[in-house]
């Protein structure tokens, strides 16, 4: 892994860590040439290979390249993680707005069951009201062998969690149940209207709008300033 | 109307000590911030302290780096890295004798070490901790205190004994190196979740700074934005940063430091230079690594670098100073019909990002400072100062959020390089609770090897971690220290089952995890949260 733009470095620099990667005669290579077998190395579409994006953060890095140094391989660790600590269990973590990462174990016990009664598995996602009752839930079918999951989270404001569930035939049985999780919505997401007045956007939202005329890239924000730019717009229209 | 000023300092690193090697390559990430950005800071703090210059501004020390700067063979490392980039500056003088463009960079930049040498030994007795100490006795700056080994707390939002762990743990280590409380509490990537206030008052926490969009994507309408703290409704002060000037300085794309003037990061004798010449500064097996001698400009995307005038980059950092106060005061004036008070402008970065990675980042700070105090218009204040003015802001909820991209928790959960390590903290974290509530209040052997293993669940919860893995920087040293530590947890957490101590094993994580000596593993245990918080109590 090139931690800068690759066009930024020298010859050296490349020749260096075209050595360290034993690229085949990489004493003799010309610049274009380097430059195309690191790329075909780590992979053209590599976005580091283009430098940074524009918020993105590099820290502890002292090195040009991921480098595996033999201190490091030495160091005590574990050849291989616990697939499973012998226990059933279903958790999910916000990831952003609207998506969570989903994960699970089964004990070998319930893997047992399952195989036994020929179950399948679903995973249910349920959106919650304020008292924790369902509102409306959707399936994902997962195979024994799944693990984890991306779930989507697909309206602001509400709880949510997930469900792993048997299925055989019609018979559902829930084998776990998961922590609850919550997404926000924003006032002005209710308040449309309040996107429309000119103060707002001095008072609110002008901290927001970065050096080059952007705001972060999260959804639930640039859905906001989609929507004051299309009030905007009518505005416009109608003068 | 008054613009006012708020730059909070984020300085951070992990935990990385490596005592059974005599020089290790990560242990290197500290000392160069140490040389290229502690250092110089406190240096340049002191010159406006002794020129009578106001300024005020908060850093946020984590408790993992205190440790760190404690640390006496760390130290004793450091000093030695210090000698022997004194001495490659001595060979690089002597090579570049027909080159006086780069001969002179080359001085420059060990006379910088040689100063940073002199203040380290003689200012700061090899006790950074006290140096800040000083300034802040002095009422220049403002020290807070951060989750104990920095981790990103939304994760961990249903784990209340770790989320606890990770806060009390980062107050009393706050108290014990500066012997006084910390008033505010630097939220790890400024992450946030709804609730989190409960923990910080628990402990007396009086204020945080939250991430840009924390307001406007919360359930209420915010009335002035960024340009005033808000308080939760527990009472919690929240300072909101303001992503648009951040971004004059942050942005990787567009921000001060990528101009073509200023001093190129990554072109380094380390990596331009024969191994036989550099082979005694980087690292074995010839693993090439940044030296700090550097003698291009950014110039461009392009590998036709231009040699670095140090004398053009120092009128940029001015003028980049000038154009920041500018941007401030535009603001503030096209705000003034609609504020009801003066602005506060709540700028956050990483302390790194200013000597380590933008090399002229101090002198812009530096001359930013000099300015301001010049113009009746600015003020700087840090948030206590605020709040103890007694003002009347908005209650608000604020929403979920994080400085990281997308706003959000992707960074350190991303779905497929980080997230899978998740289930194996989190039942790290579980077997911990377990490990305390089955033994609570055990004395000698037990208590030392379960107070090791809380060590090891908090270093396990690093942000860092999951953030190095994410970004592919340095990911197998981050992979094996997950690992290592997840090892570590259900190696007490077997023995302790079957009632058993593994001393050799103690024996030597203690000497190499040796932070936190104070730790008491019962911080885990449920009944924990039901006693006061020991902050009003412990003696330090």
């Amino acid at each position: 892994m090139i931690l800068i733009n690759i066009e930024s470095l020298s010859d050296n620099e490349l020749r260096n860590i075209a050595q360290q990667e034993d690229l085949e005669d990489w004493e003799t290579l010309s610049r274009e040439d380097l430059i195309e077998g690191l790329e075909e190395l780590y992979g053209e579409d590599d976005e580091l290979l283009d430098g940074n994006s524009a918020n993105s953060k590099k820290k502890y890095v002292n090195t040009l390249t991921d480098v595996q140094s033999d201190n490091v391989l030495s160091l005590p660790g574990v050849e291989r993680l616990p697939e499973s600590y012998n226990d059933t269990s279903v958790h999910m973590i916000l990831k952003d707005s609207d998506w969570a990462y989903v994960f699970w174990s089964l004990s070998p016990q319930q893997i047992a069951e399952l195989e036994e009664s020929g179950a399948g598995l679903i995973l249910r996602n349920t959106r919650l009201d304020a008292n924790d009752g369902p509102v409306a839930e959707y399936d994902i079918d997962i195979t024994p062998d799944d693990t984890s999951w991306t779930v989507e989270l697909p309206y602001a404001g509400f709880r949510y969690r997930v469900s792993l569930v048997a299925v055989s035939g019609e018979k559902e049985s829930v084998i776990c149940t998961s922590n609850t999780l919550e997404t926000t919505e924003s006032w002005f997401a209710t308040h449309p209207d309040a996107l429309e007045d000119g103060a707002v956007f001095r008072s609110v939202f002008s901290s927001l709008i970065m050096k080059g005329g952007t705001v972060i890239p999260n959804r639930q924000l640039l859905s906001l300033v989609e929507r004051m730019q299309s009030a905007q717009r009518q505005e416009a229209d109608a003068r | 109307m008054k613009s006012r000023l708020n730059f909070i300092f984020n300085t951070h690193m992990p935990f990385v000590r490596h005592p059974e090697y005599p020089k290790f390559l990560e242990e290197d990430w500290l000392y160069e911030v140490m040389n290229e950005s502690y250092l110089p800071l406190l240096r340049m703090m002191y010159r406006l302290r002794d020129d009578n210059v106001p300024f005020k501004l908060t850093f946020s020390l984590s408790p993992t780096l205190c440790s760190m700067l404690s640390d006496e063979l760390l130290n004793e490392r450091f000093a030695a890295y210090l000698d022997e980039h004194i001495e490659l500056g001595d060979k690089e003088i002597e090579r570049l004798k027909d080159d006086p463009e780069r001969k002179a960079l080359a001085e420059g930049y060990r006379d910088e070490l040689i100063a940073n040498r002199t203040f380290y030994t003689d200012v700061c007795k090899g006790r950074i901790l006290s140096t800040f100490n000083e300034l802040s006795n002095a009422g220049c700056i403002e020290l807070i205190t951060t989750a104990a080994t920095h981790a990103y707390l939304p994760v961990f939002k249903d784990y209340p004994l770790a989320t606890n762990a990770q806060i009390e743990t980062g107050v009393l280590e706050h108290n014990r190196a500066f012997d006084r409380m910390s008033e505010g509490f630097w939220l790890p990537e400024c992450g946030y979740y709804p609730g989190l206030e409960e923990y910080l008052t628990r402990h007396n926490i009086k204020w945080v700074s939250l991430a840009s969009h924390a307001l406007v994507l919360s359930p209420d309408r915010p009335e002035e934005g960024a340009y005033k703290p808000v308080r939760c409704p527990n009472g919690l002060y929240c300072f909101v940063r303001d992503e648009r000037l951040a971004s004059l300085v942050w942005s990787f794309t567009e921000g001060y430091p990528t101009d073509p003037d200023y001093r190129d990061f990554y072109r380094d004798i380390g990596f331009d230079l024969p191994m036989d010449y550099i082979r005694p500064y980087v690292h074995e097996p010839d693993v090439r690594s940044f030296t700090g001698y550097k003698y291009c400009a950014v110039t461009g995307k392009t590998a036709e670098k231009k040699v670095y005038d140090r004398e053009k980059a120092a009128q940029k950092a001015l003028s980049h100073a000038r154009n920041f106060l500018y941007n401030v005061g535009c603001r503030t004036r096209s705000m003034a019909d609609i504020l009801h008070d003066d602005p506060i402008y709540t700028v956050s970065f990483d302390t790194e990002l200013f000597g380590h990675w933008w090399y002229e980042g101090i002198r812009w700070l530096e001359d930013l400072i000099r300015l301001a105090g010049e113009d009746d218009a600015i003020d700087m204040l840090t948030p206590a100062e605020f709040i103890a003015s007694k003002p009347e802001v908005q209650t608000i909820h604020p929403a979920q959020s994080s400085w990281g991209e997308g706003g959000y928790s992707a960074v350190w959960v991303d779905g497929a390089t980080n997230a899978g390590y998740f289930r194996h903290i989190f039942k790290a974290i579980e077997r911990m609770t377990e490990l305390a509530e089955r033994f609570p209040y055990q004395k000698s052997l037990k208590q030392r090897f379960l107070n090791q293993a809380v060590r090891e669940t908090l270093l396990l919860m690093a942000s860092d971690w999951p953030f190095i893995i994410h970004y592919q920087t340095s990911a197998e040293y981050a992979v094996k220290r997950l690992e290592g530590h997840i090892q570590n947890v259900n190696l007490v957490y077997d023995n302790m089952c079957k009632n058993a101590v593994n001393t050799e094993w103690l024996v030597k994580a203690e000497k190499r995890d040796n932070l936190f000596r104070n730790l008491d593993y019962n911080i885990m245990n449920r009944a924990h949260l039901d006693e006061p918080s020991p902050v009003y109590t412990a003696e330090f």
